[in-house]
C-alpha cells in the first residue's frame, strides 16, 4: 500500500471524526448501521485470518490457537493472556505437526 | 482517579499497537508507513483491517475501503464529544483527531463535563503517544523475527479481534450479524479475489436488518 493510499485513508478517517464533532444530532439515523458494521467486519477479519489459505478454506494450527485464545477471551481473561495462549497453542501445534 | 484508569487503558492500547506494528511489517509496510498510519489515520480497527487486507494479498483499494467502513463509526462519537470540547474551532479540529472508541468511552464515563473534557484529552494524548511507540516497537521486532509463523504470530491478530468483538455481540441482533458475516465471508473466500471477502462481510448488516 503506497503513500497516496495511506493519505486517502488518513483524510477519510479524519473526515469522519470531524463530521461527527461538527454535525450535531443529524447523524442519529445512521446509528444502528455504524454500530453493526464493526461487528460484521471484525467477524469477517477473524474468518479470513483463521481459514483463508489463499482462495481455499484451510484448517491448520491457526484454528487451534485462535479457538484457545477465544475461550480465554470468552472467560474474560486479560487481553495479554488471550494473545499469549493463541500464539503458544498455534506454535505448539505447528511444531508437533510440522 | 480517572487519570490512572486512562493511563492504564492507554498502556494496554500500546501493547495492541505493537501487534499492529508486527502485522504492518509483515504486510510489507515500511517503518515510516506504519508510523504514518498510526499518527495520521489513528483509529486502530481501520489500521488493522487495511493491513490485514494487504497481508492477505488484497488490493490497496480494498484495504482503504475496509478501513474507511470501520472509520465511519467514529463520526457517531462526535456529537457527544462535541458537547464538552467547547465552541473553539481550533480545539474541535485538534480534538476530532482523538475521537476514537477508547477516548469516547473514557470521557463519557465521567460524572460532569469538566471531568469528561479532562479524561478525553488525557486519554487522547497518552493513547496517541503509546499507540505510536507500540507501533515502532512492533515494526522493529517484526524485522528481527525471521519466521513469524513459528512463533504463532499469525494467530495473535485474529485472537485479538475475537477479544475485541466478544463484548460487541451481546444482543440477538449483533449475534445474527456476526453469524451472517462469518458465513458470507467463508462462502466468499474460494471465489472472491483476496481482500474482497472482508468487504463481503459488511453485507451481513443489510441481510440481518432485512430479516427483521
Amino acid at each position: 500500500m503506497s503513500w497516496p493510499w495511506i493519505i486517502v485513508l488518513a483524510v477519510g478517517a479524519y473526515g469522519f471524526k470531524l463530521l461527527g464533532v461538527s454535525a450535531g444530532s443529524a447523524l442519529r439515523r445512521w446509528e444502528s448501521l455504524t454500530r453493526l458494521l464493526p461487528v460484521a467486519l471484525f467477524t469477517g477479519l477473524i474468518v479470513v485470518l483463521t481459514f483463508d489459505g489463499g482462495q481455499t478454506i484451510t484448517f491448520d494450527a491457526r484454528l487451534a490457537g485462535i479457538a484457545a485464545g477465544g475461550i480465554v477471551a470468552w472467560r474474560r481473561g486479560p487481553f495479554a493472556v488471550v494473545i499469549a495462549v493463541a500464539m503458544l497453542v498455534t506454535a505448539g501445534v505447528r511444531a508437533l505437526s510440522g | 482517579m480517572h487519570r490512572r484508569d486512562a493511563f492504564l487503558l492507554a498502556a494496554a492500547t500500546g501493547v495492541i499497537g505493537a501487534t499492529f506494528g508486527v502485522l504492518a511489517e509483515e504486510a510489507g509496510f515500511t517503518l515510516a508507513q506504519a508510523m504514518g498510519l498510526s499518527t495520521l489515520v489513528f483509529t486502530g480497527a481501520s489500521q488493522f483491517a487495511a493491513a490485514t487486507v494487504i497481508a492477505s494479498g488484497g488490493t490497496a483499494l480494498a484495504a482503504v475501503a475496509s478501513g474507511l467502513i470501520l472509520a465511519a463509526r467514529n463520526a457517531l462519537y462526535g456529537p457527544s464529544v462535541a458537547r464538552f470540547l467547547g465552541p473553539s474551532r481550533g480545539r474541535r479540529a485538534v480534538g476530532a483527531h482523538f475521537v476514537i472508541d477508547e477516548t469516547t468511552a473514557m470521557a463519557l464515563s465521567q460524572s460532569d463535563d469538566a471531568r469528561s473534557a479532562d479524561a478525553f484529552w488525557f486519554t487522547g494524548i497518552w493513547l496517541f503517544t503509546l499507540w505510536n511507540a507500540g507501533t515502532v516497537l512492533g515494526v522493529v521486532a517484526g524485522q528481527r523475527i525471521a519466521d513469524p509463523a513459528a512463533w504463532g504470530l499469525d494467530a495473535a491478530f485474529p485472537a485479538a479481534f475475537v477479544a475485541l468483538v466478544l463484548p460487541l455481540v451481546r444482543t440477538p441482533e449483533t449475534r445474527r450479524v456476526a453469524g451472517t458475516a462469518a458465513v458470507l465471508t467463508l462462502l466468499a473466500i474460494p471465489f472472491a479475489p483476496a481482500g474482497v471477502p472482508i468487504l463481503v462481510s459488511a453485507m451481513a448488516v443489510a441481510a440481518a436488518r432485512r430479516r427483521r
